[in-house]
C-alpha cells in the first residue's frame, strides 16, 4: 500500500506541477487548478505532506481574511522570516495545495525553507483543512451573513467551527471578542484563547443584526455599545455571557489616521496603512497573532506602516487622468462598511457592479441590507453594471435618495469610455468578485498590468 | 424575525404608499414587544433557532391578537420562518416538534435538501394580479405541505416552491400571503406590492378606493431581466 501511495502522490505531484507551469505560461490565473487536479487525484495528498508543513497560521471569518493574513505575512517578513502562503490560490483546501506544489519535491519534502505558513482559510473549509494540516494558530475574525445559498445559514458555520475546537485543544485560538457568535464558542471552554478588541468606533448606522439571542442560553443579547451589525461590547440578560476582556485593543484615534493599540496596559501607536475604519480590527489581530509568535509591538507599529492593500480592497487605479478605487463587496457589513469609509464631503462619483454567478453568490438578496442612506447628499452619479445591475438600480430607487437618473453600462469598453468622458476625475467603483476578475481582465488586455493576486 | 434582505419589502411598501401621497407608520415589534395593530403585517425568515425562541415565547394573548387581526381581514405577509411558525407545527433538524400558531392548516418537515435558487411562480388566479408572475429566489430546507382547508399562494414554474414535490408555492388564506420567496420579493413584483396596499385601502375604507399608477419602468426591467436570464 505504501508503494501505492507514493505513486499515488508522485503521479498527482507530476499533473499538478505540469498544471501549474502552464496556467503560469498561459497566464490564465488558474490559481487554484493544480490543488482541484491533486484533490480529485489523490484526496489525502494534503495530509501526506502536513509534516512538512508547519508552524501554521489559519486565518478565517467573514470578513477581512485577505487583509489580516495579507498584514501577517507583510509584518513577519519585515522580521526576516520567510512565509508561506495562499495570496495567489483560493483559500479553499485546493488553493492551499496549489501554493504548496510548486515547493514540493518527489521525496515529499519542500524544496525551500519556510518559517512560518499563513493561509487564509474559507469559513466552511477550515473545519476539512485543519484535518489535513496541524495548525499552530487559527484566527477567528467574525461570521457575518454572506453567501447563505451556499452555506444554508450561519448557524450551520458556527456549529462546524465548534466542533472543529472541541476536536483540536491544542490550537492556540485568536479571537474577536467583539463578536458574539464567535466568541461564544470559547465560553466556559478550557482552550488555549487569546482576544482582541476595539475599544472605541466611530458608530456606523444600520439595521443589522445577526445575533438577535445569546448564542450560549438563547436569552437578550444587550449592548453597552453597538459598533456596527453585531459587533460591540455585549452581555446576556439571562446568562453569564458576555464579551471577555480582551489581552489586545485598538481604535482609531479619532478624526485621525492613528490607531492606538493597548496591550498589557501598555499603549503603543500606529498608523492605518489601508482605508476603511473596520481595518482596526485586522490590524489588532496580525499584532496580536505576531505578538503570541514573540515579537515586539514598537517593531510592528513601524513595520506596518508600508503595507499596501491587496486585490480589491480599496485598490488604487490610474487610468488615464482618472483615479479609480476598486472596492470588493461580498455583504451588507462590508458594504455598509465600505460606504462609510468612503464617503466626506465632496460628492462621489459611483459605479455599482453587481453579478450573481456563483463566486459572488447566486442571491443578491443582502444588497438590501446595506445601508445606502449614507449617501444622501453625497452623491454626484452612479452608473451600474453586471448580471443583476437592475436589482442593484431599484435598490438604490427604494432608498430614496434623491438620484433619478440611474445610468446602466453592458460592456466593460462602455464602463471605461463614460469614466473617460466624464469631467469628475476620481471614482469609486464598488463591485463582487467576479466583477472584480472581469474587470482586471479588460484593463489588463488594455495595457495594465495583469495580476491574480486575491 | 428578519433574515436577508427582508427590510426591502417593508420599503417596497413603505415607499410605493409615500410616492403616491399616503401617509404610512411602520412599527417594528421584537420577539419581546406586544404588537402593533396595524393594517399590514409583514413577519420575515428565521433560522430554526431564532424560530424556536419565538415559537416557545409567544404568548395566549399575543395569539388570540394575531387570530382577531386574521379574521378582521387584515393582510399579512409571511415569508420563509414565520411562515412555518403560522402553520400547525414544525418538525427541525434535530427531530423535534416546534408548535406552530395553528392559524395557517399546514405543517412543515425539515428534510437534507436545502432548496436553493431563482424562482417563477405563477400566482393563484383568485389574487386576480394585474400581472400574474413573480419572481424571487428561495432558500429553505423545510418542506411545507397544504391541508385541505387551505390554497397554494401560487404554482412553481421554476424552483421548489412549498416542498418541491407538488408544484404548489405558499399559502393563501384570508388576507394572508405566505410563501418561500424569500428576501426583496415586492420591489421587483410592483404588481404583488400594489395588491398588498390596495387591499389594506379596502380593508379599511372599503371598495371603490384606487390606487394610483406609477411609474415602475426600473422594476420591470430587473422582472423581465430574471424572465429573459431564466427562460420563461
Amino acid at each position: 500500500m505504501l508503494f501505492d501511495s507514493d505513486i499515488n502522490y508522485t503521479l498527482s505531484l507530476i499533473g499538478a506541477k505540469a498544471i501549474t507551469r502552464v496556467a503560469g505560461l498561459l497566464n490564465k490565473g488558474a490559481t487554484a487548478l493544480p490543488g482541484y487536479f491533486i484533490e480529485r487525484l489523490n484526496p489525502g495528498f494534503l495530509k501526506v505532506i502536513s509534516d512538512e508543513v508547519k508552524n501554521c497560521i489559519l486565518v478565517t471569518g467573514t470578513n477581512g481574511k485577505t487583509t489580516t493574513s495579507s498584514l501577517i505575512v507583510h509584518l513577519l517578513t519585515k522580521e526576516n522570516k520567510n512565509i508561506g502562503n495562499n495570496h495567489a490560490g483560493s483559500n479553499l483546501k485546493r488553493g492551499i495545495i496549489s501554493s504548496i506544489v510548486p515547493y514540493l519535491s518527489f521525496d515529499k519534502k519542500l524544496a525551500e525553507k519556510f518559517d512560518y505558513f499563513v493561509f487564509e482559510c474559507d469559513e466552511f473549509a477550515l473545519e476539512k483543512i485543519v484535518q489535513d494540516l496541524s495548525a499552530s494558530y487559527i484566527v477567528m475574525l467574525n461570521l457575518f451573513r454572506d453567501q447563505l445559498d451556499r452555506y444554508g445559514e450561519i448557524d450551520t458555520i458556527r456549529k462546524k467551527w465548534g466542533h472543529l475546537i472541541s476536536n483540536n485543544k491544542n490550537i492556540h485560538y485568536i479571537v474577536n471578542a467583539d463578536d458574539p457568535s464567535v466568541a461564544s464558542l470559547f465560553h466556559n471552554q478550557n482552550l488555549k484563547v487569546s482576544y482582541f478588541g476595539v475599544s472605541d468606533y466611530t458608530e456606523t448606522q444600520d439595521n443589522l443584526k445577526d445575533v438577535l439571542f445569546c448564542p450560549v442560553c438563547g436569552g437578550k443579547l444587550e449592548y453597552n455599545r453597538r459598533y456596527f451589525s453585531h459587533i460591540g461590547d455585549y452581555f446576556c440578560t439571562n446568562c453569564d455571557f458576555k464579551r471577555p476582556k480582551p489581552n489586545l485593543t485598538a481604535k482609531i484615534i479619532k478624526d485621525s489616521k492613528e490607531v492606538e493599540v493597548e496591550y498589557l496596559d501598555n499603549i503603543y501607536y500606529t498608523k492605518m496603512p489601508v482605508e476603511g475604519a473596520y481595518n482596526v480590527y485586522n490590524i489588532a489581530a496580525s499584532f496580536l497573532v505576531c505578538i503570541k509568535l514573540g515579537y515586539e509591538i514598537n517593531n510592528l507599529s513601524h513595520n506596518i506602516l508600508d503595507f499596501k492593500s491587496s486585490f480589491g480592497r480599496y485598490e488604487l487605479i490610474k487610468y488615464k487622468d482618472k483615479k479609480i478605487f476598486l472596492i470588493l463587496v461580498k455583504n451588507p457589513v462590508g458594504f455598509t462598511q465600505a460606504l462609510g469609509s468612503s464617503i466626506d464631503n465632496n460628492k462621489k462619483n459611483l459605479v455599482f457592479i453587481l453579478n450573481d454567478n456563483i463566486a459572488d453568490g447566486r442571491d443578491v438578496s443582502w444588497i438590501w441590507d446595506v445601508n445606502f442612506s449614507l449617501l444622501k447628499d453625497n452623491v454626484n452619479e452612479i452608473i451600474f453594471g453586471g448580471t443583476r445591475m437592475y436589482d442593484m438600480a431599484l435598490r438604490i430607487k427604494y432608498e430614496d435618495i434623491g438620484i433619478n437618473k440611474f445610468v446602466f453600462f453592458d460592456t466593460y469598453k462602455e464602463l471605461f469610455d463614460k469614466i473617460n468622458q466624464s469631467v469628475n476625475d476620481t471614482y469609486h467603483i464598488f463591485l463582487t468578485y467576479t466583477a472584480l476578475l472581469e474587470l482586471k481582465n479588460y484593463l489588463s488586455k488594455h495595457g495594465f498590468k495583469h495580476f491574480y493576486e486575491r | 424575525m428578519s433574515t436577508y434582505g427582508d427590510s426591502g419589502n417593508v420599503l417596497a411598501l413603505q415607499k410605493r404608499c409615500e410616492w403616491r401621497n399616503i401617509e404610512v407608520k411602520i412599527h417594528y415589534s421584537d420577539i419581546y414587544d406586544s404588537i402593533y395593530p396595524s393594517d399590514i403585517y409583514f413577519w420575515g425568515g428565521g433560522q430554526d433557532k431564532a424560530q424556536e425562541v419565538v415559537s416557545s415565547n409567544f404568548s395566549q394573548n399575543k395569539l388570540d391578537f394575531l387570530t382577531k387581526e386574521v379574521d378582521n381581514n387584515k393582510v399579512f405577509l409571511l415569508i420563509c420562518g414565520s411562515y412555518q411558525l403560522m402553520g400547525k407545527y414544525y418538525i427541525d433538524s434535530n427531530n423535534n416538534k416546534i408548535e406552530g400558531l395553528g392559524i395557517l392548516d399546514v405543517y412543515t418537515q425539515s428534510s437534507n435538501k436545502r432548496m436553493i435558487g431563482n424562482t417563477v411562480i405563477e400566482t393563484n388566479p383568485k389574487l386576480n394580479l394585474k400581472v400574474k408572475k413573480i419572481v424571487g429566489f428561495e432558500n429553505h430546507s423545510g418542506q411545507t405541505f397544504l391541508g385541505k382547508k387551505i390554497e397554494p399562494f401560487g404554482y412553481v414554474k421554476i424552483g421548489f416552491g412549498n416542498n418541491g414535490l407538488d408544484k404548489t408555492e405558499g399559502s393563501l388564506f384570508k388576507n394572508i400571503i405566505a410563501c418561500y420567496q424569500h428576501g426583496p420579493l415586492l420591489p421587483k413584483n410592483p404588481h404583488l406590492a400594489d395588491y398588498i396596499i390596495s387591499k389594506a385601502i379596502e380593508n379599511r375604507y372599503g371598495l371603490g378606493i384606487k390606487i394610483n399608477e406609477i411609474d415602475n419602468t426600473l422594476e420591470y426591467a430587473a422582472y423581465n431581466s430574471r424572465l429573459k436570464k431564466l427562460k420563461i
